[in-house]
């Protein structure tokens, strides 16, 4: 078990190198570069252009420029000099043994060329509000599925199973971002009731994620807790809606095959109650192909995020991202492309290793 | 059968003609399509949107590009009415019913051509991997993964920021969504290639010297029709929802050009005074289109199954 978990951490290396190499030419390929948010500005003359590419390295040839990205070549270097770190050893080698200190394979994201502040730092910022907001609608959407998938399962083509399955080809079709501004209309601008957006209310709680605000929040835990609340509502009922349906089907089926296994009539032989039947015995089948299923959904979390982020507002990855794209700041669209594709490769991970775990069936020698 | 029935007297019978009815797979498929209830509602939700889109700019009494007089009184628009049946929009009051009919046309326009091209490019990537195998096999299914394991939107955005700046033409959205939307197409042929390449009358073409692209595109392709017809009908939806949120965004059509996506993305600046009309109608364009498709392509995936009986 632990030979397959480490053979396949190292099988993810290749694919992220594939995934970096992909994303870093998809970028290249569209004309221009982070130079392209001075196109409109007048004062900015074609010298200061050129000095700008050339201080951020962007005058080099694309592959010199993802070499020192991903942190192979030394950008101290000349020639084949490149390749060799300040302390004369290969630069890809981690800083203690001698190599080089910029670049992906040593923690160094870059720089945004916008703001000039580091990649790593702005995404460490951002991480906590996206991880709150998608966890919190990770948990509600994953138990109303399992929810509706069961009930449905239990009587299919049932009344309310004909109701479950509406809802869901409907809840399937809705654009994450038109039912944000829907309820954004009817709770906030028409009904008042919920803020329209934002993660804190500015005139009572201090920025988020400053000490201020950690120090508001041990101060009064309740008031900090429910201001977070009530701004979370809104934007997890717009991720959860879109999202629950398909994973509801998939439910259904799952159910539906469990409860019609030997192992489930037995247990209705003997006589077990049909609630012990159905959430002891088929639920806990049917749970493994769910939970392989809502991890490989992951990305399709962190699409909806940024959907969900732009429309309320919320200081998360999708919102930084959507600026990065606004300002042309390939930096942080690298950096916050490469996380990304890191959970989803790991996520991919722990449902093969779930797998394994649950399902004796399997073996992964 | 009767044995005691002569040929005149079975030829009689009401069901005669049925009997000897050979189908060949495409009316079997038909046929079961037409008693898929969902699908026909979808069918039918989908053609009526095709319609509005095409005929409806002759019926509307207004001009898409017609704006009206400033009025400080309906800055936001002004709500739905006898005359403006959808209400009118904010700033430079266009007709949103207008709006949404010819948004409704470019919108399909782009999710029917953007899908084509990705059934397209999909189906000879994934034809070239699952037959030929080996390396060429490996590279590309490599490549295919990498980006599967990305959130595409996110690269839509990008490169779409990045070649329009938010003023691209629609051909250029057609394109960017038919160059990322081919991967799950590619995967699937693949795998229905390499099933059917074991097949005794792939062997058999080959030993009457048919070259390999012809047996390809001649035998393998029609006989992986079925799942590349569903996945391209559920993509025209993907696309429709895509492109109206990387519109939505600012990063897709040129603003002045009405989809779906930019019709909401002027919405947004007058959302919090309450004025509903303006993203509602928008918006639940694309629900019916998408909720169309949809149905039909559930329907088509249980018609074009051989297993499924008639």
């Amino acid at each position: 078990m632990i030979r397959f978990i480490i053979r396949r951490l190292i099988g993810t290396i290749p694919t992220l190198f594939v995934v970096s190499l992909l994303i870093y030419s998809i970028l290249q390929l569209a004309p221009g570069g982070p130079e392209q948010r001075f196109e409109q500005n007048p004062k900015i003359t074609p010298a200061a252009i050129a000095a700008f590419k050339h201080r951020w390295g962007l005058d080099q040839p694309i592959p010199v420029q993802y070499c020192r990205w991903v942190g192979i070549c030394n950008p101290d270097g000349e020639g084949l000099g490149v390749f060799i770190s300040n302390s004369r050893l290969p630069n890809f080698l981690p800083g203690f043994l001698g190599g080089g200190d910029n670049g992906v394979l040593h923690g160094d994201l870059g720089y945004s060329s916008n703001t000039g502040s580091s990649v790593a730092s702005l995404i460490g910022q951002r991480v906590l509000p996206t991880a709150i907001l998608a966890g919190i609608a990770l948990i509600v959407w994953v138990s109303l599925a399992l929810l509706t998938g069961i009930l449905a399962a239990v009587k299919p083509y049932g009344k309310l199973d004909t109701v479950i399955t509406i809802f869901n080809y409907v809840g399937f079709s809705f654009p994450t971002f038109w039912l944000g501004l829907m309820l954004i209309v009817l709770f906030a601008a028409n009904l008042r009731v919920l803020p329209a957006g934002g993660m804190w209310d500015a005139r009572t709680v201090p920025i988020f994620g400053s000490p201020e605000y950690w120090k508001f929040f041990g101060g009064h835990p309740v008031n900090a807790l429910v201001d977070l609340g009530r701004h979370l509502i809104l934007p997890v009922i717009t991720l959860v809606f879109v999202s629950v349906a398909g994973d509801s089907r998939f439910v259904r089926a799952a159910m539906i095959d469990s409860l019609h296994q030997d192992f489930v009539r037995t247990a209705r032989a003997k006589g077990l109650a049909e609630r012990k039947v159905v959430f002891r015995h088929a639920f806990r089948n049917a749970l493994l192909p769910v939970l392989t299923n809502v991890a490989l959904e992951l990305p399709f979390l962190f699409g909806g995020a940024i959907a969900t982020e732009t429309i309320f507002s919320w200081p998360g990855m999708g919102l930084a991202y959507i600026q990065a794209v606004r300002t042309f700041d390939y930096p942080v669209l690298m950096g916050i492309l490469i996380i990304t594709a890191l959970v989803v490769v790991l996520a991919n991970l722990l449902a093969d290793i779930l797998y394994a775990v649950v399902d004796p069936r399997i073996s992964y020698g | 059968m009767d044995s005691g029935a002569t040929l005149e007297e079975l030829e009689q019978r009401p069901d005669y003609d049925v009997q000897l009815e050979s189908l060949n797979q495409w009316q079997l498929a038909w046929r079961r399509f037409k008693r898929h209830r969902m699908a026909l509602l979808g069918s039918a939700l989908f053609l009526f949107m095709v319609v509005v889109g095409l005929i409806g700019p002759f019926i509307i009494p207004y001009d898409d590009t017609k704006i009206g007089l400033p009025d400080a009184k309906f800055n936001a628009g002004r709500p739905p009415s006898i005359a403006h049946l959808f209400g009118d929009t904010g700033r430079l009051h266009r007709d949103v019913l207008t709006l949404v009919v010819n948004g409704t046309r470019l919108s399909l326009l782009i999710g029917v051509l953007a899908s084509a091209i990705s059934a397209i490019v999909g189906t000879f990537v994934g034809g070239i991997a699952g037959y030929f195998g080996g390396w060429l096999d490996t590279i590309l299914m490599r490549i295919v993964d990498a980006l599967l394991s990305l959130p595409l939107l996110f690269v839509i955005l990008a490169f779409s920021q990045f070649l329009g700046e938010g003023h691209a033409s629609w051909p250029t959205m057609v394109l960017i969504f038919g160059m990322f939307g081919w991967l799950g197409i590619a995967r699937l042929v693949r795998a229905v290639m390499l099933s059917l390449r074991e097949e005794d009358y792939v062997d058999a073409a080959r030993a009457a010297g048919v070259s390999d692209v012809r047996i390809i595109f001649r035998h393998l392709v029609p006989n992986s029709l079925s799942p590349i017809i569903v996945a391209t009908t559920l993509g025209v939806a993907g696309v429709i929802i895509g492109e109206a949120f990387v519109s939505f965004l600012g990063f897709g059509v040129d603003p002045a050009t009405p989809t779906l996506g930019n019709i909401l993305s002027g919405a947004l600046e007058f959302i919090s005074q309450g004025n509903w009309w303006w993203a509602f109608f928008p918006g639940a364009a694309i629900v019916l289109i998408v909720l169309g498709i949809n149905f039909m392509g559930d329907g088509l995936r249980d018609a074009l199954d051989p297993r499924a009986k008639v």
